[in-house]
């Protein structure tokens, strides 16, 4: 059952992390919960249709469709997260501060809740198909243990959901005032690591072949494949054995990130 | 707005072809009930390489293998490529991870 409970959980907890950061980004905005759920159900109906079709994606491509498909979901997450980041700095404070433009700013920012379900959609969906299989597969199986894994793999799903909980419970005790830069701050994170993991789907597949050297194995020291290097995986892309490439992108996409939003916030940062 | 959704994945599938054509040396091993049939595979130290597994079992598994980098999940009764890159000279453990405790086999890079 532990088994169980420790395969699920190591699958589900980096959707988690990332369903918890965005319901906390878009606390204020409006309607952003409908989206949220809907995207979390999108995503888990995709996995379920995903998961049937793992043995024709595997075969696409020389037998490197899964990497290229999680390569371009998490490219595809990346842009809808860069537009959110956008998006939030040239509403997120009016929106915040008064709540008479709210309406106004809601319906503009159809479009950015759309991205938001974009991105637990696609986090869901990354991971969900093999937590589908896994289940499937003990389901099918016969084994004796059946019904320990079962419960194990809800238990797993159940804690997976906790860190959504707690990680959204935990950014919304950030003050006020530093609130904004904070969430923009981890979205940015997220996005950049997002990419970075697209880049290295993309070397799995053969595809990206240059700058391939690895910069540095910190593996002795947090294991990209602990639970501990999971969540920074997820928070700040970390890698113990990045490629050049990887960096290169990485970091292009954080300075980026950082750039843009602070450039759209300047003027209205010498109004307030 | 949707467009841009659509296009993008397309745009990046249709970019990319992997090569076929470069020296890649592929060992193949098998996954029947709890064991990888070829619980040994030796590879050359410093060339990359593409593992293929089958799996013989009616229920999905998932290949995995930290050192390797390696995480992937193959279906029933089919089968997946992996691509490693060049290791240097050691044993590397590779699981299936539904049932990591006993499907184990390793990578001899020698």
């Amino acid at each position: 059952m532990i088994g169980a409970l420790i395969i699920v959980f190591r699958e589900v907890i980096e959707a988690g992390l990332i369903i918890g950061i965005v319901m906390a980004a878009t606390q204020t905005v409006m309607g952003s919960r409908k989206w949220i759920i809907g995207g979390v159900l999108a995503g888990i109906v995709g996995s379920c249709i995903l998961a049937m079709f793992t043995g024709s994606l595997a075969s696409l491509f020389d037998g490197f469709g899964q990497e290229l498909f999680n390569a371009a979901i998490l490219a595809v997450a990346v842009c809808m997260l860069t537009w959110h980041n956008i998006w939030m700095a040239m509403n997120g404070r009016a929106m915040a501060g008064e709540l008479k433009q709210a309406g106004i700013a809601v319906r503009e920012g159809q479009k950015s809740l759309m991205a938001l379900a974009i991105i637990v959609g696609t986090a869901v969906l990354r991971e969900g198909s093999e937590v589908v299989l896994f289940l499937y597969g003990v389901a099918i199986g016969g084994r004796e243990t059946a019904g320990g894994m079962a419960l194990g793999g809800a238990l797993g799903l159940a804690i997976g959901g906790a860190v959504s909980f707690f990680t959204f419970r935990g950014l919304l005790k950030i003050p006020n005032r530093y609130f904004f830069s904070v969430t923009s701050w981890l979205i940015t994170f997220l996005a950049a690591g997002m990419a970075a993991q697209s880049v290295s789907f993309l070397e799995k597949a053969g595809v990206a072949t240059i700058l391939q050297n690895t910069v540095w194995d910190s593996s002795g020291f947090l294991a990209e494949s602990s639970i501990l290097g999971k969540i920074m995986h997820t928070l700040i892309g970390y890698s113990d054995q990045p490629t050049v490439l990887q960096l290169v992108v990485y970091l292009a996409v954080l300075v980026s990130g950082f750039g843009l939003t602070k450039w759209i916030r300047r003027p209205k940062m010498v109004v307030a | 707005m949707k467009m841009r959704v659509l296009a993008l994945p397309l745009m990046l599938m249709t970019l990319s072809s992997p090569l076929r054509a470069e020296d890649i040396v592929t060992y193949e091993t098998t996954l029947k009930d709890k064991a990888f049939t070829v619980a040994e595979i030796k590879v050359p130290a410093g060339k990359p390489f593409i593992i293929k597994l089958n799996n013989a079992n009616a229920a999905a598994a998932e290949l995995e293998a930290k050192d390797m980098k390696i995480e992937k999940a193959v279906a029933g009764n089919s089968s997946i490529v992996v691509r490693v890159k060049a290791m240097t000279p050691g044993k590397y453990l590779f699981v299936d991870e539904y049932q990591e405790d006993v499907a184990k086999g390793y990578v001899i890079v020698e």
